[in-house]
């Protein structure tokens, strides 16, 4: 079966060039961000893509580091185990899974963990939406 | 009104994998950088003068400065001019940074403003928009 995040509370986060936030809704560590009038969960909404990766878990009020570039460790089933090099996009809840029509690529798939039960992306999510050059 | 900066001497706030660049062109710190003849320069009206990279200080020719694939970027602006949060962000034909338009490159998005709105927080990510060929 294809890759499928499976318990976002549990993620570990290493990320650069870190940014402080300020949030306007509950987020957990590693998760997609979006701006939508406040730094939120990145869900469904076309015109409002991802574009940092949470360092800390918050709350809507709190101030978090978060990061444009990140690596992520989270945790799979046996059955729902990440591909190495597999491009991972962001589903509509805000967890990570392999690319599909519709859903924003993220990042890709640097490891899977021995018991295949975790896998490290790579995630820099804003570089899906700088993409014209100059003309 | 939209968000308006212009080449100036910029705050660099966090840059990511630093190199060493020779610069042919005047340049402050913020700017992204290109290629013009072989050259490092200012990122300007010149589509062979794609941005790859952000200077880390100013800098005149024939000086070495350090550059960042990645860099946050602290913009001064005036209040009418403030960017909005979350809004991709473009290079002007004069090389400063503006919202994104046609015929200009994307290079980043907004992460935020100051309280007095003089301030604007840009996350550059310059050679972005041209690595984008796949395999065939």
């Amino acid at each position: 079966m294809a890759f499928q995040e499976t318990a976002t509370a549990a993620r570990i986060v290493q990320g650069w060039c870190p940014i402080k936030i300020t949030l306007a809704g509950s987020v957990a560590a590693g998760d997609p961000l979006m701006y939508s009038t406040g730094w939120v969960l990145a869900t469904r909404v076309a015109t409002e893509p991802p574009l940092l990766v949470a360092g800390e878990a918050g709350a809507s009020g709190d101030e978090i580091t978060a990061f444009p570039m990140a690596n992520v460790i989270v945790t799979t089933t046996a059955t729902n185990v990440a591909t190495k090099g597999e491009v991972v996009a962001v589903l509509d809840d805000g967890s990570y899974a392999a690319a599909a029509s519709t859903m924003p690529d993220v990042g890709f798939v640097v490891s899977v963990g021995g018991d295949s039960l975790s896998a490290v992306l790579s995630l820099c999510p804003a570089m899906q939406i700088i993409a014209t050059k100059r003309t | 009104m939209a968000f308006v900066d212009v080449p100036q001497s910029r705050r660099v706030l966090q840059g990511l994998a630093p190199v060493d660049v020779l610069l042919a062109e005047r340049v402050y710190a913020g700017d992204c950088l290109g290629i013009s003849g072989g050259t490092w320069v200012l990122s300007a009206n010149a589509t062979a003068e794609q941005p790859l990279l952000v200077a880390g200080i100013d800098g005149i020719v024939g000086e070495t400065i350090k550059a960042y694939p990645i860099a946050v970027v602290e913009c001064t602006n005036t209040a009418s001019n403030v960017a909005t949060v979350g809004e991709i962000i473009a290079l002007t034909d004069a090389g400063g940074y503006a919202p994104a338009g046609a015929g200009l490159p994307d290079v980043g998005f907004c992460v935020s403003i100051g309280a007095d709105s003089l301030t604007s927080v840009i996350c550059v990510i310059a050679a972005c928009a041209q690595i984008d060929t796949a395999r065939s």
